[in-house]
């Protein structure tokens, strides 16, 4: 398994941070802090950079994602674009900061969404 | 928190009224500051949280969309605790052009939707001047 964490320090505000580890064919990108209009940006290329390599699976982790505006859920609509047929695309979301926002604007229709990451690694 | 050039002449005790340039890189305090003051107005949890994100929408809509083609534009931020009719309004207001969403947003264009979710009262005023963002949400009446 390999990890590579973009942007450890200097801490942006809001915690933001993106993690990228690496399963074989299963790919995570854990997700903290603020994702807004000032921090989706980076959000969006590291996860065009995992799709490039067309991983079986592709889990973004939202756990530890305090604000996620609609700049956040630009991303992942594009992300779940770029996944195509090679790759399933899954989210890990719970709670009002993340989930609320999804469901409100239709996210939660659009791809497969699971409580905890557990779930979404054991979903065949 | 010195999040912008606070306006006291218009601004009851109370009240959140705070102007700065609109660019990404301001809203994050603002983001605070209103959480702040939604606590402090008494607001319930899941009610603050839907201010704050629908505020935040509605200021990054001005900062991506308002002031396109011009050097620098402003947004008016206010927050206001109106008792008369029992609700907390923030408006959102800046002097730019009103972008209408596209019939086909692409990938974007999820702001407003949010807005008009996390809110049961969305006004959006455009003018020659500008537009304005008007959202409430009810205070909690008092036992």
């Amino acid at each position: 398994m390999s990890s590579v964490s973009f942007r450890a320090d200097p801490p942006t505000p809001g915690g933001f941070s993106v993690r990228v580890d690496n399963h074989g064919e299963t790919v995570v990108v854990s997700v903290a802090g603020d994702v807004d209009l000032a921090t989706a940006p980076e959000l969006g290329e590291s996860i065009s950079t995992v799709l490039e390599r067309r991983p079986g699976l592709l889990v973004v982790d939202l756990s530890e994602v305090s604000f996620l505006a609609s700049a956040g859920m630009s991303v992942l609509i594009a992300a779940d674009q770029q996944s195509g047929e090679h790759t399933r695309f899954r989210v890990v979301a719970a709670g009002n900061a993340t989930f609320r926002p999804m469901e409100l604007t239709g996210l939660t229709e659009m791809f497969s969404i699971y409580p905890t990451r557990d779930q979404a690694l054991r979903q065949d | 928190m010195n999040v912008g050039h606070t306006r006291p002449e218009d601004a009851q005790e109370g009240d959140l009224h705070v102007r700065v340039p609109a660019v990404a890189g301001r809203l994050t305090g603002l983001r605070h500051a209103l959480a702040e003051w939604s606590e402090r107005a008494g607001l319930p949890p899941d009610d603050s949280e839907a201010l704050i994100l629908a505020s935040y929408e509605a200021m990054a809509n001005t900062v991506e969309h308002a002031y396109i083609g011009q050097l620098q534009g402003v947004l008016d931020l206010r927050a206001v605790r109106d008792l008369a009719r029992g609700c907390v309004t923030v408006t959102v207001t800046d002097y730019g052009r009103w972008k209408p969403p596209p019939a086909d947003p692409g990938t974007r264009g999820r702001g407003l939707p949010l807005i008009r979710g996390l809110t049961a009262t969305a006004a959006i005023t455009p003018s020659t001047t500008g537009t304005t963002v008007a959202m409430s949400w009810p205070l909690p009446t008092k036992p």
